[in-house]
């Protein structure tokens, strides 16, 4: 094409030719568009910056912002070079990095601390209606505005396991909630009112080791304890008025 | 026309959407289906084009993917293209041919290495040193400083017995690589003659233009060997054509250069090597011993040693699974003491398997597979006496073209001045200083290297450090003080490295915010340009209920749609681009903050969270939350691109058949530019058969 010159300047141009080469990098870029996004959004390098996962981790639940699905995404790309090279590795390690991430990163440090800072709250708001030193929370500067981004996370999958951020932070509650309230039975009216509260926050909290599935609805057995002699003396009153 | 390719688009859209839900559905399948699939190409090309089309989708999983999935009966060779359009076998299609092949197996190469060994390679060992164990307390997640690798995982293996635990395991492991690190030998060897190849092509393109022979050209008697030396006169003056080999030549030492790199590096993969062939030399010495004494005592007594050499015979299937066994007979026979046959076959297949390991420690394992690639004979005898060429003076000039063809390439390509179409990237930049060490090796030793030349290869544009698989530092300066063992003033100081990698860091942040405030803007193009709404528009007006009148109508809705188009691709390609700056930004800082071990601010890791979220929401985008629509863009704009380049093409086509005319009637006077005309006209016509494609399948008539 360099040599045609003399007649038609139009071919010979550089922007002419230019163009061309453009539209056909354009036309490879389109037609392999799968290959080229993935190796273009390829995060496999962070398998050899693990030791960044949990600050990163961290610093995504102290920011309050909701790319953990984003993040997680990234972290999770080294998983597929494992399982390509997993023949030479030890048979439990691909397994090994996926709960890594799932159960290390996300349930432990993600979801503790969040379940965390939401019982926090929740305890904030009960306890200030009883205590006038305490003063009561702005909705406007409530953290919750903050947290409810997690809440609002649709469920995403890493490394294969679905992950439902909302769902993950119930449970942690509710255990929370009912290991406290078991050990010390003198909160439970407190929980109750948690339980009551995080309701209106869209965190519904049933407890499946209770057999009606909520504390209010069940039958308190330490409260029978403890209201036993009372109980005893209407029975017995009972007893003695029908005989 | 147009009418037709967009029924037929709207077809293969819905059977790709179909097919898309099906395999969504039995994504599980998928791996068996590709593997069938991929078992019945008769062509390893087609079998590559297979692969590399296959449309692997889950509709949920990022990792689904986009592509243009095409049917078995729709695919063909680039050879067949060519072959079949032309039907003819001219001397420049015969090097069209040639080149196209070559570069093929390049891009194969480069495909095969980047998916299969070069990860292994990188990642080798690596669970026996990360402590990723889920058990609490493992991780120590309250440390100051992030990196500390090698106090990290040599505390795991303090006490003997977990020591000698893990000696056993990199034993084993290494076991079971070593047909992997045969087939890595071998590719070796298949690149190194590629990149011999590609230098001969190179020159015996280019001897014939550095001497053309004028007068032979008038007599008829030279006419066969001119038009034989036509494609060397043609191809070899096109600085693109050069480009092309330059590219390929310095994608292939970046390979080797890798390689090399990611074995260097991988400390745990040298110390199991060391291990194992440590395990088969003393095997073999014991052996010796054992027939030593066999001999003279007539009887065997004792164990082996070392309880690792069990471990190397259970560990390594395919290479000597007989020899193993064969082994395992001659010591049995040599215990009951008449063995003297297996003994020699025993002894034998130990020579072999040494003499294996001995040529990968001197050729992988020491880090010298692209030394032994730039160290081989690149004179051809052939290539001299044919095209008059002195040796030794012509390839180095070749090469060093090369190299100042794809320099400048990438310079532009930084500046902006050479627009999109450069594809230049940092890391080709290795390739690039491969091809210099490679200029050196060529260049007689007496010349002194060019100091000007050397200056302008290491600019200030050229980045610090480039990173290489494995997370490892490519340092321009560090590499040609390897290979070159350059004066120190002709190159920069170490001293200004350091204040670029200074300057990295403070430009840091605002990249990041920079590249945040684009990605945010082409995330709002992309929604209202491919919301449902517009979506289900454009199917329905432009591609559904297209209509039927010809004439003006047709022209005008084929540039409305062509121009819609091309600003749909435009977008789709800026976010690939967004992606690309976000990995290569990230990976850079990463890398750095590694090497000078500095910790990580909590700035740091809102900036590292903020290049993940862009680029991971950009992978999103394509593979999840639009990939219906980009699905369909990308098939029109296959379609339009192919028919703008068509259309360029068109009009250069009745350029060169008016040229045609003007050069018949001057007759053979003017025989250069009767050869140009001749190039462009072949080359077109090549161009053309790729784009017209097979009678299955084409861009332009998809």
């Amino acid at each position: 094409m360099s040599s045609c010159h003399e007649d038609h300047p139009d071919f010979s141009s550089k922007y002419n030719a230019n163009s061309i080469e453009k539209t056909i990098h354009d036309l490879c870029i389109v037609a392999d568009m799968d290959e080229c996004v993935s190796q273009v959004c390829d995060c496999s390098f962070l398998f050899f910056h693990q030791n960044l996962f949990i600050p990163l981790i961290k610093n995504v639940c102290n920011s309050m912002r909701s790319s953990v699905q984003y993040v997680m995404f990234a972290l999770q790309d080294p998983y597929y070079t494992i399982l390509q090279s997993s023949k030479y590795m030890d048979v439990l390690y691909p397994m090994q990095y996926r709960e890594f991430l799932v159960h290390d990163l996300i349930e432990d440090h993600l979801v503790e601390s969040l379940s965390c800072n939401i019982d926090s709250i929740l305890r904030h708001r009960v306890v200030s209606k009883y205590i006038d030193e305490l003063p009561m929370l702005n909705p406007n500067q409530f953290a919750m505005n903050s947290l409810t981004r997690f809440l609002e996370l649709q469920p995403f999958l890493v490394c294969g396991v679905s992950i439902d951020v909302k769902k993950l932070i119930e449970l942690s509650l509710e255990r929370a909630v009912y290991n406290s309230s078991t050990i010390g039975h003198q909160d439970t009216r407190t929980h109750i009112e948690m339980s009551i509260t995080a309701r209106e926050l869209g965190i519904n909290l049933l407890d499946s080791m209770l057999p009606v599935g909520s504390l209010t609805n069940v039958v308190n057995v330490l409260d029978i304890a403890n209201n036993v002699h009372s109980k005893y003396r209407r029975v017995i009153f009972v007893f003695l008025s029908n005989s | 026309m147009l009418k037709s390719i967009e029924e037929r688009l709207c077809e293969v859209a819905e059977s790709n959407r179909v097919s898309l839900s099906n395999l969504s559905l039995s994504s599980s399948r998928i791996s068996s289906d590709r593997g069938s699939v991929h078992n019945g190409a008769s062509h390893h090309l087609v079998s590559l084009a297979l692969e590399r089309s296959h449309v692997n989708n889950v509709m949920a999983d990022p990792k689904c993917s986009v592509g243009v999935t095409l049917n078995p009966s729709e695919r063909a060779s680039v050879h067949n293209l060519i072959l079949n359009e032309k039907g003819t076998s001219s001397c420049t299609l015969q090097s069209i041919i040639i080149l196209a092949s070559v570069l093929e197996e390049t891009h194969e190469l480069v495909h095969i290495a980047n998916k299969t060994f070069l990860p292994s390679i990188s990642i080798f060992g690596n669970d026996l040193n990360d402590s990723l164990d889920v058990t609490p307390g493992k991780i120590n997640t309250s440390k100051t400083t992030i990196y500390n690798d090698e106090t990290r995982h040599r505390n795991q293996w303090l006490n003997e017995s977990s020591a000698a635990q893990r000696d056993k395991e990199l034993v084993k492991r290494m076991g079971k690589y070593l047909p992997e690190l045969q087939k890595v030998s071998n590719f070796c060897k298949r690149v190194n003659r590629l990149i011999q190849h590609l230098v001969w092509q190179s020159v015996a393109l280019n001897s014939s233009s550095l001497n053309p022979e004028p007068n032979s050209q008038h007599s008829s008697e030279s006419a066969s060997r001119n038009e034989s030396c036509c494609a060397e006169m043609l191809l070899g003056r096109s600085s693109s054509v050069k480009f092309i080999i330059a590219e390929a030549l310095s994608k292939l030492c970046r390979l080797l250069i890798e390689l090399d790199y990611a074995v260097e590096n991988n400390f745990t993969l040298k110390e199991s090597w060391d291990l194992y062939t440590n395990c088969i030399f003393q095997k073999e010495e014991v052996s010796f011993e054992v027939a030593s004494s066999t001999l003279s005592s007539g009887e065997m007594k004792g164990e082996h040693p070392i309880d690792v050499i069990s471990v190397v015979y259970h560990s390594s299937p395919e290479v000597n699974d007989a020899k193993v066994d064969e082994d395992k007979d001659a010591s049995e026979d040599i215990e009951d003491g008449d063995s003297d046959h297996h003994e020699n076959n025993h002894q034998h297949d130990l020579m072999k398997l040494e003499r294996m390991l001995v040529q990968l420690d001197n050729s992988i394992l020491s880090s010298r597979s692209f030394l032994m690639a730039i160290d081989q004979s690149f004179y051809h005898s052939s290539l001299v006496t044919k095209c008059n060429v002195k040796r030794g003076s012509t390839i180095d000039e070749i090469v060093k073209e090369m190299i100042i063809l794809l320099i400048d390439r990438f310079a532009s390509a930084s500046s902006g001045s050479g627009g999109d179409e450069s594809q230049l990237q940092e890391q080709d930049l290795i390739g690039v200083y491969g091809l210099i060490c490679l200029y050196r090796k060529l260049v007689p030793t007496s010349i002194a290297p060019d100091v000007k030349f050397y200056k302008t290869l290491l600019s200030d544009k050229v980045p610090a450090f480039i990173p290489i698989i494995g997370e490892v530092p490519f340092v321009p300066y560090d590499f040609l003080n390897k290979y070159e063992q350059l004066n120190k003033t002709m190159l920069f100081s170490s001293q200004r490295w350091e204040r670029i990698k200074k300057h990295h860091d403070k430009t840091f942040e605002k990249e990041v915010y920079k590249l945040r405030m684009e990605h945010l803007k082409w995330f709002q193009r992309v929604e209202s340009m491919l919301s449902i709404r517009e979506y289900k528009r454009y199917m329905k007006e432009n591609w559904l209920s297209y209509p039927n009148e010809g004439g003006d109508s047709d022209s005008k809705d084929d540039e409305h749609l062509t121009l819609q188009t091309r600003e749909k691709i435009s977008t789709l390609l800026d976010g690939v681009k967004i992606a690309k700056k976000a990995t290569n930004l990230l990976r850079n800082h990463l890398l750095s903050r590694k090497n000078l071990a500095e910790p990580f601010h909590a700035s740091d890791l809102d900036n590292i969270e903020k290049l993940c979220t862009i680029a991971k929401s950009v992978e999103r985008t394509f593979k999840c939350s639009k990939q219906r629509a980009i699905i369909f863009v990308q098939r029109a704009g296959i379609k339009v691109l192919a028919l703008e380049l068509y259309k360029k093409l068109d009009r250069l086509r009745s350029y060169i058949d008016h040229r045609h005319s003007i050069v018949a009637e001057e007759g053979s006077h003017f025989i250069r530019r009767q050869y140009t005309t001749e190039r462009i006209a072949i080359s077109l016509g090549v161009v053309e058969s790729l784009l017209k494609g097979s009678s299955s399948f084409s861009a332009t008539r998809m």
